[in-house]
């Protein structure tokens, strides 16, 4: 009998909090959305299931939590804290990612600088409210619109408030088709919204082969620290790009990402324990969170309009919000948007160019905020 | 630190700008670029016959050296 109350005293239902309770409630929610609304299914099920898994209470003495040193769940969860998984999914991103438009576009690549805005309005508002230089560099770069880099810098600036930010960072990027299409339609005049956009020329075998080596030497000289990221995602595009690694690209951009995406997101989701994610600091991370992502939207659109008054060929300034690095959906959503002003309006190609340079952008802010913070 | 978010943020974008303008401009010139060096280097079509399978190889390889074979064949015959 003592046995039994003893087993009974450990089991989850006797240690449960609230906190942990809620959490696994909210990784529910996370699952309906995916299988419901479609929403990141790839990320928000397993980042789901990972948060319930993370809640189940531990038993004193075991090592079962993401946290607990030799524990299962914390060797999945060592590629995440180390900042290994992020660098990797850039691979399969890479080998998945077409840079024509953008090389036939040239100037388009300025609006994935400007939507980067974001970024570094919300490290100010992230300081203003009493965060450490490092978290506030930490939850900036969720303005990025990018889940790997968000969780990249924050493993490297503050681990503590990677839940938070991973969360938050892959809920907006959800969110994209929400956020987004009011923001867009304030700050553009329907005259605006109604501009077309010649088709992209045709780009040689040679430009797409050069291009990731280029822009790999550009980017990591300029910005060392962005070296992991846009180090694989250039090396995964000269995969594709080659023509002679098309095993190794295939590799790349289905079973290799797709591994990384379940280890990352299970793992990710198992270090949302409710004593450690349920805090103010998660509520401001995610309000902060919010704003940086409309920040980064307006950046992109406002900027968009500025180039206009210095150019001859005027660029639809609903391009601009593409610069955000959430790709393809904030490409999708400007498509959206032109084709409710002109149904024959088609702006999604001319789109992935803003939003494939968001991608290099937000890698480059990343590199930048982890060398100036660390020194 | 305190009190640098405005200058971090500055320097910030400054970098990400020209990082990416850098980008923007190799890639203007880039075709160019290519051209010059097209006349140097012609792009030939090396991929499709790199990326050929084995198999394909080998029965080329055979009727090569088949035709190869009729032909000193009939050269050598009187």
């Amino acid at each position: 009998m003592t046995v039994l109350v003893e087993f009974l005293s450990t089991t989850g239902f006797a240690t449960m909090t609230w906190g942990n309770l809620l959490m696994i409630v909210i990784g529910l929610i996370f699952i309906t959305l995916a299988i419901t609304k479609d929403y990141e299914p790839l990320l928000l099920l397993p980042i789901g299931f990972g948060a319930m898994v993370g809640n189940i209470p531990s038993i004193p003495g075991m090592a079962l939590s993401v946290y607990d040193p030799g524990s299962v769940l914390s060797y999945i969860y060592f590629g995440v804290s180390q900042g290994i998984f992020p660098p990797l999914i850039f691979l399969g991103i890479g080998a998945m990612t077409d840079f024509s438009t953008m090389l036939s576009n040239p100037r388009l690549v300025l609006l994935g600088a400007a939507a980067q805005i974001g970024i570094f309005l919300t490290l100010i508002g992230a300081l203003y409210l009493g965060f450490t230089p490092e978290e506030a560099g930490a939850i900036g770069i969720i303005g990025g619109a990018d889940g790997p880099t968000a969780i990249f810098l924050s493993a490297k600036l503050a681990p503590h408030l990677l839940g938070a930010i991973a969360i938050a960072a892959y809920s907006y990027m959800a969110l994209v088709p929400v956020i987004q299409p009011p923001i867009m339609r304030l700050l553009t005049t329907r005259k605006e919204r109604l501009i077309r956009m010649p088709p992209p020329r045709e780009v040689s075998t040679r430009e797409r082969i050069f291009f990731p080596i280029i822009a790999f030497l550009v980017a990591a000289l300029i910005a060392p620290g962005s070296l992991a990221l846009v180090g694989m995602l250039m090396f995964g595009n000269l995969l594709k790009e080659s023509g002679v690694t098309d095993r190794l690209a295939d590799t790349a951009r289905h079973a290799f990402i797709d591994i990384v995406t379940i280890l990352l997101g299970f793992s990710v989701g198992a270090s949302t324990q409710a004593q450690t994610f349920l805090t103010p600091q998660s509520l401001s991370i995610f309000g902060l969170g919010a704003l940086s992502f409309a920040m980064a939207t307006a950046g992109g659109v406002l900027f968009c309009k500025f180039l206009n008054l210095f150019t001859k060929q005027k660029v639809n300034p609903l391009l601009g919000a593409a610069g955000v690095s959430a790709v393809p959906d904030s490409a999708r959503v400007v498509q959206m948007v032109g084709l409710q002003e002109d149904p024959h309006n088609h702006l999604l190609m001319n789109a992935m160019a803003p939003n494939v340079a968001g991608v290099i952008g937000s890698a480059i802010c990343a590199g930048i905020l982890w060398s100036v913070m660390v020194k | 630190m305190d009190g640098r978010g405005m200058p971090i943020a500055a320097a910030g974008m400054t970098i990400v700008f020209v990082a990416l303008s850098s980008i923007a401009t190799i890639i203007s010139v880039l075709p160019w670029l290519l051209r010059q060096l097209g006349k140097v280097v012609p792009e030939t079509d090396r991929h499709a016959s790199r990326s050929r399978p084995a198999g394909d190889n080998d029965v080329a390889a055979v009727a090569a050296a088949a035709a190869a074979y009729h032909i000193h064949r009939k050269g050598s015959s009187p």
